[in-house]
């Protein structure tokens, strides 16, 4: 960076990190998996991020640049979890960050609008979606809470998370129309 | 790659228990083109959606039970909710951490400091918690209600201009005056009028109709059905109409006086204010109609009611619709027939729902004509998968429809109510909080396997001037059985697929449909030159059980050929 007044650049970074974090924390999502472990890899690669901002071109894209630092705070989250890197190949992970990029453009929108679908959703799926997502109970603890079988559990979430999907898509063309 | 396979790819990855196989599976998919990856990338943001909104949920759950808390609440209590609070997720612990040090610190010194003081610790855990998850929405407060009223006559005499007219016939054949429309009542006989108003605002009357202009900003109608547009209004537009008012300072909205005591209004965007008027006491207080809603102005009661509203019972376009419902029960599409059907086998029509016994009907994947029903071409139960079905009387075939069995069960129904065999349960109309089956909505009731066929050309000869501009219609799978009382209209494997084909070919495809969807809206654009549309219902390769599904409000809009 040109400028080196500490304020200034903290200025440009937050500017610069709002303006991309759907990008960045989606691509970060969509690699991690797990929301609450996706949530600590943002927030580190946000510091690395802080960190490295000297060093940051504006005459590059910023969510390249924030993406390329997530990538390696990723690989840290692995190995500290010792596990292996995500198993589906970089070219798809690439694919699944310029995916983000266009998604995150709307990301206000598809929020906004799944508010709306949430409303709509009723009966077993969303109960299952509550116990998901907003207890983060296991599908094993659903299933024992609900007696069903784990598989079960997993058909009714993806039901429900298609059947948001769908809607979610619909609210948006609704908006576009 | 079927689409079966690959939602089960996508699930096991979004739920992070994907094999090598499939992650080299799902690489090779989702580098295939973009448009998967983008498809991933918006479950992606979904769940991150939900875990916020649902988090947030829970923390404000938490934050309630905190606030309930008496002072004399048991050191225990704030123990177990403080130890809830901390134990939300990893990323919550660590912005709370502070805060519940400090509290859990009090607590070992047991009551060393009093309840109340744990109370506002606990309050601060929670708080940080919701700071972090984002505060739950909270109820948008109505924007101001005040409407400029520009109570002046135009300055040069002039209230409105027509913009353009269709079909339109004013009282005793005269026509408006392009120059300009003064002061006056003016009466609609039929067809339709697009004026623009001196203030900016642009109507749409619907013949017949009786207006009056006379004031900027404002105008009264006394009967008829008007749309308005209040967007470029200077300073908003009102409506005065025999029971009430309606005014906005810049949405789109339709009114129709129904009759001397009731007016219905929806406001189409944006929100509108309504107010009945009332025989004793005259003009009541304004109350807000947000977008999509609708509203009745009752001068008996002066009350104004929320009434059922599809969003779009009213457009400034010029659009003759047909409904499909009055098809199916023997109209033309133009009137408002309910309550009979067409026997899929057969192609019989009835005002009878078939005996119990003969439901279930078999299917030979041909067209049958319908002589009782002019704009229907022909109803077919589709023939398995990988055997042709006829679609069209001109001979389309398709032969990929996802059906397991060439059976269907009960007639190709339009209500009015859905009949139901036997003693089963009856069918929930009631969808996201809309009743299909009341009057003002209709139904038209498919269940796989099912085609029906549809006559555009004749339909266009039957209207001149016009043409099929659109299909429009709701789609929903609901169930007729319920396992036991009071159990969700919920059922795994009861799925189903719907295809429209236009002149045979496949135009669009809903897949597995279940009750979980909801309603699905399909809108079609269709052209001139289509001369069939066939709406097929299959059984998704799982069954016929419990696939009944319904169409609702499914309709054609017509629109000037010149227009088009």
């Amino acid at each position: 960076m040109a400028e080196h007044d500490p304020n200034t650049q903290m200025r440009d970074f937050t500017r610069l990190w709002l303006e991309n974090q759907h990008v960045v924390s989606g691509y970060i999502y969509l690699s991690v998996r797990d929301f609450h472990h996706a949530e600590d890899v943002i927030q580190d690669t946000a510091r690395s991020a802080v960190d490295s901002f000297a060093g940051y071109d504006p005459a590059r894209p910023f969510a390249a640049w924030a993406i390329a630092i997530a990538k390696q705070r990723i690989a840290d989250h692995f190995r500290k979890q010792g596990r292996r890197q995500p198993a589906i190949s970089s070219e798809a992970v690439d694919a699944l960050g310029a995916a983000c990029a266009e998604v995150a453009q709307e990301a206000d929108e598809r929020l906004h609008a799944l508010r709306q679908c949430m409303a709509k959703l009723t009966g077993r799926h969303r109960e299952v979606v509550e116990l998901r997502y907003g207890k983060s109970y296991s599908p094993d603890k659903i299933a024992d809470r609900l007696g069903l079988k784990p598989n079960a559990v997993n058909a009714l979430v993806f039901r429900a998370r298609k059947a948001l999907a769908r809607c979610v898509n619909q609210q948006m063309r609704r908006q576009d129309a | 790659m079927p689409e079966h396979d690959i939602d089960t790819l996508i699930s096991a990855y979004l739920e992070g228990e994907l094999t090598e196989p499939q992650a080299e599976q799902l690489s090779a998919w989702l580098t295939a083109s973009p448009d998967h990856a983008r498809y991933v990338a918006e479950l992606g943001l979904l769940e991150r959606g939900l875990n916020r909104q649902l988090l947030a949920q829970e923390s404000s759950d938490l934050f309630a039970e905190l606030a309930a808390l008496e002072d004399g609440a048991e050191v225990e209590q704030l123990v177990d909710i403080t130890a809830r609070v901390r134990s939300e997720t990893s990323r919550q612990r660590r912005l709370a951490r502070r805060q519940l040090a400090q509290a859990e610190k009090h607590i070992d010194q047991s009551l060393s400091i009093g309840p109340k003081a744990l109370i506002w610790l606990g309050l601060a855990a929670a708080i940080a918690l919701m700071v972090y998850l984002g505060w739950p929405e909270q109820p948008s407060i109505p924007a101001g209600t005040g409407i400029a009223r520009l109570d002046k006559p135009s300055t040069d005499g002039v209230f409105a201009r027509p913009i353009d007219t269709f079909q339109a016939v004013w009282e005793d054949g005269g026509q408006p005056d392009p120059a300009g429309m003064t002061a006056g009542r003016y009466r609609l006989v039929q067809g339709e009028a697009r004026l623009q108003l001196a203030d900016g605002t642009r109507i749409k009357v619907l013949g017949p109709a009786e207006f009056s202009l006379g004031l900027t900003g404002e105008m009264d109608l006394h009967a008829g059905e008007l749309v308005v547009d209040a967007s470029n209004s200077v300073a908003g537009f009102r409506v005065n109409t025999p029971s009430g008012a309606v005014r906005s300072p810049d949405a789109r909205f339709g009114l129709e006086v129904v009759d001397a005591l009731t007016t219905e209004t929806e406001a189409i965007n944006g929100a509108i204010q309504v107010a009945a008027l009332s025989s004793d006491r005259g003009l009541g207080a304004f109350t807000e109609v947000s977008q999509a809603q609708a509203a009745r102005l009752d001068l008996q009661t002066g009350q104004v009611d929320t009434i059922q509203s599809g969003g779009d019972r009213f457009s400034m376009d010029y659009v003759r619709v047909i409904d499909l419902v009055d098809i199916v029960a023997g109209g033309d599409g133009t009137g408002d027939r309910r309550n009979a059907g067409i026997d899929p086998q057969t192609g019989l029509w009835s005002d009878m729902p078939p005996r119990s016994a003969d439901w279930t009907v078999l299917g030979d994947g041909r067209l049958h004509s319908v002589s009782r029903c002019p704009l229907v071409a022909g109803v077919v139960i589709p023939a398995v998968q990988g055997t042709p079905t006829e679609l069209d009387p001109i001979g389309h075939r398709f032969d990929g429809l996802t059906v397991s069995n060439c059976s269907s069960y009960g007639p190709i129904w339009g209500g009015g109510y859905v009949p139901v065999p036997g003693a089963q349960p009856e069918l929930d109309t009631l969808i996201d909080g809309v009743n299909y089956a009341a009057p003002s909505r209709g139904l038209v009731r498919m269940h796989a396997n099912s085609g029906l066929c549809l006559d555009l050309a004749e339909m266009r000869r039957r209207h001149p001037g016009m043409t099929t501009t659109r299909f429009r219609t709701g789609v929903s799978n609901r169930e007729a059985t319920r396992r036991s009382p009071g159990e969700p209209l919920a059922d795994l494997y009861a799925s189903v697929d719907l295809w429209v084909f236009v002149d045979g070919r496949l135009r669009v495809t809903e897949r597995d449909i279940t009750t979980a969807d909801g309603m699905i809206d399909i809108d079609l654009p269709l052209g001139s030159n289509d001369r069939y549309l066939t709406l097929v219902v299959t059984d998704g390769l799982n069954g016929t059980t419990f696939d009944w599904v319904l169409l609702c409000q499914p309709r054609i809009d017509l629109r000037p050929s010149d227009r088009e």
